[in-house]
């Protein structure tokens, strides 16, 4: 499963396959998701 | 072999053209492009002269490594006393002129002198030949381009050249090559310019020889595999540097409204996503897998047809977030216009966005600016101004000069509003909550520069073994923390010394990502390349030598500790928005104070930042200038 890493906190968490949005588990913060590859997710911005 | 290229003496006054090869102890001291440049730039430049006059020295230079099938090896470095900033002048791009002008035979050239009329240089292998331009003269920087390819009937011919913008001697005027490489910073198209030399141009066939070619091709072929595997170079192939937006303008590290904020709110259409509107695919520079940028065209609105290549991260800025524009495609036709005139983008964009300022603060008004309406967001003046610059009319006149010409001449405290260094506008990234890269714009040898020094791997609060390891000390993880910073900044500095001279691309080396090639990698291409034997620490040594070489010219132009320094905004107006990490941040003067002792200290710099006599020794610049070459 793809991660991003969490801009605010910097903890790096998995993201389903296709999502949209994704929370950071640790700080809460909810980001919009794209996908430069099928299987790399990338934080687009603040959700 | 690829040891066998030339350095060529061309003085554009007397016509005298001679060549000789490139001493092998050059090599082993600073092995190419930058670095070489730096040296023979510190060896023939007489101190304190007009940066304008005939006797400045532009300097050409092929990487060592240039041409090799891996890393972005088309990295040309061009130096010169730089007419914006009196500090060194020296900038880098891509493309394929540099391989180009290897397979001539020649590595570097070494320009002097002024040419009574326009004219250009046609390198063809292993000949020079200086010829008549004013049919040129007045050209765009696409339109050169493709005359010179009609004069010489030759579709592969590569050139460097200069816009109306250096014609004009803008102070900040590029050069370029392509739709849009170009060595934008510290005005080296306007030093081409003060000589009436509108073009470089190269052609050539003879191959070059490696010492271990087999060899090389696999390593190669395992550094292309070892880059395109990184998370960041994947994102780079899709978005190019776009890519970086999406992040720091969530983050809020990126300087809107000149740097009255730092995130551009409902910035959504910047993000590197909506290229795909208008991209018909993307391209690459010589020897690169990435291919980091668009090719876009646009088909409709008033700038239509249009077609244009990029933009980078620094566009999305520069005529984006810091003039408050928040159209995808006023970024293309800024982008577009910048490059057709031979503007760096950069200071174009940090220069428009302080006049703005201004403006908004009464400081300039409509009787300065020629009726140019300089508000935020005001797209039409942001073109009308670009051109202006370019052509050095109206208001645009007083900003082609650059800041240190522009601020005493507007006067009522402009100067504190300017977001520049020594002289030289800085990226648009804010580095209130990143104390490492607010040290690296304040002791770049070339002024406010992000690639000079930036740890970018900063921002991913990689675990503190990792990070020691990687920079032989302790670091903060933590990118707020200024603990360990210098360390990281100095230990960059040198290791885009060493890719600037070796004339890789510094994206696919640790700037982005810590899985990419560093000193060992380096020093086996190197190794197969050339036959020359340079270690990792060796080649930590050099990147030290030519920082250093690059501090001494500064300092006997009269730089000093007090110009490695902020703009006083960074120590007195906190951020104000963005996540928590960034939000209510600026730069604490003591602790910024002490970050610059311990990274002079690390130089074997005294606390005035002069390099002490042992330091001199130990790089073995102690007699210089020793004019080698």
């Amino acid at each position: 499963m793809s991660e991003v890493r969490c801009l605010n906190c910097l903890k790096r968490f998995p993201v389903l396959p296709k999502a949209e949005t994704a929370i950071c588990p640790k700080c809460k913060t909810k980001y919009r998701i794209s996908w430069p590859t099928p299987n790399q997710a990338k934080v687009r911005g603040l959700a | 072999m690829v040891l066998k290229g030339k350095v060529a003496y061309i003085n554009l006054s007397t016509r005298k053209l001679s060549q000789e090869f490139v001493p092998a102890r050059m090599r082993t001291l600073y092995l190419g492009g930058r670095g070489i440049d730096m040296y023979m730039l510190y060896n023939h430049l007489k101190p304190e002269i007009d940066p304008l006059s005939p006797e400045n020295v532009l300097l050409v230079g092929a990487g060592l490594l240039g041409g090799i099938p891996c890393l972005g090896s088309g990295r040309c470095d061009i130096a010169a006393k730089s007419p914006l900033t009196g500090a060194i002048g020296d900038s880098n791009l891509g493309g394929f002129f540099a391989p180009e002008l290897r397979f001539t035979g020649f590595d570097h050239l070494v320009i002097t002198g002024k040419a009574e009329k326009p004219v250009y240089l046609l390198v063809k292998n292993d000949e020079i030949e200086i010829r008549e331009a004013s049919h040129l003269w007045g050209k765009d920087t696409f339109e050169t381009q493709t005359i010179i390819r009609k004069d010489q009937d030759d579709e592969n011919v590569k050139s460097l050249v200069i816009g109306v913008a250096g014609e004009n001697l803008v102070r900040f005027a590029n050069i370029l090559t392509g739709m849009k490489n170009s060595a934008g910073r510290t005005g080296m198209g306007c030093v081409m310019g003060s000589k009436n030399l509108k073009a470089i141009a190269a052609r050539g066939t003879t191959p070059l020889e490696f010492a271990h070619p087999d060899e090389l091709l696999e390593y190669c072929r395992q550094m292309n595999d070892m880059i395109t595997s990184t998370r960041w170079s994947k994102a780079q192939s899709r978005w190019g540097t776009m890519i970086i937006y999406s992040n720091t303008n969530t983050t809020g590290l990126i300087r809107t409204r000149n740097f009255q904020l730092n995130r551009l709110e409902e910035g959504q259409d910047l993000e590197p996503e909506n290229i795909d509107r208008y991209s018909i695919g993307t391209s690459g520079c010589y020897g690169c897998a990435v291919h980091c940028r668009h090719r876009y065209i646009l088909r409709e609105g008033p700038h239509a047809p249009l077609y244009g290549e990029g933009p980078e991260y620094t566009s999305l800025g520069a005529f984006g977030t810091m003039v408050d524009c928040k159209r995808m495609e006023t970024i293309l036709v800024a982008n577009h216009l910048v490059n057709k005139y031979g503007l760096d983008t950069l200071e174009t964009g940090g220069l428009i966005a302080w006049a703005m300022e201004l403006y908004e603060k009464g400081i300039l008004n409509d009787k300065i600016t020629n009726g140019l309406k300089l508000e935020w967001g005001n797209e039409e003046a942001l073109y009308e101004l670009i051109s202006n610059i370019a052509h050095r009319e109206g208001f645009g006149n007083t900003l082609a000069d650059g800041f240190r010409k522009a601020i005493p001449k507007i006067g009522n405290g402009s100067e504190y509003y300017a977001i520049q260094v020594k002289g030289m506008s800085n990226l648009h990234s804010d580095e209130r909550p990143t104390p490492s890269f607010a040290l690296g714009i304040a002791t770049s040898t070339r002024g406010a520069d992000h690639l000079r020094s930036r740890p970018a791997i900063d921002m991913y609060g990689l675990p503190e073994d990792v990070l020691e390891e990687l920079y032989g000390g302790p670091v903060a993880p933590d990118y707020n923390s200024y603990d360990g910073k210098p360390r990281m900044v100095w230990w960059q500095e040198r290791l885009y010394a060493v890719t600037d001279s070796i004339g890789l691309c510094k994206f696919q080396t640790v700037f982005c990502s810590v899985h990419a090639p560093k000193w060992k990698e380096f020093s086996k291409l190197i190794q197969l390349a050339t036959g020359m034997e340079i270690s990792e620490a060796q080649l930590m040594e050099i990147g030290e030598r030519i920082y250093t070489i690059e501090r001494l010219f500064n300092l006997r132009e009269g730089f000093s500790r007090k110009d490695d320094n902020l703009p006083e905004r960074y120590f007195k107006e906190p951020t104000q928005i963005g996540l928590p990490v960034a939000r209510n941040k600026k730069i604490d003067r003591e602790r910024f104070s002490k970050m610059l002792d311990e990274y002079y200290e690390l130089h074997g710099w005294d606390n005035n930042g002069i390099p002490r006599t042992d330091t001199l020794k130990k790089l073995s610049l102690h007699k210089e200038p020793s004019n080698l070459m």
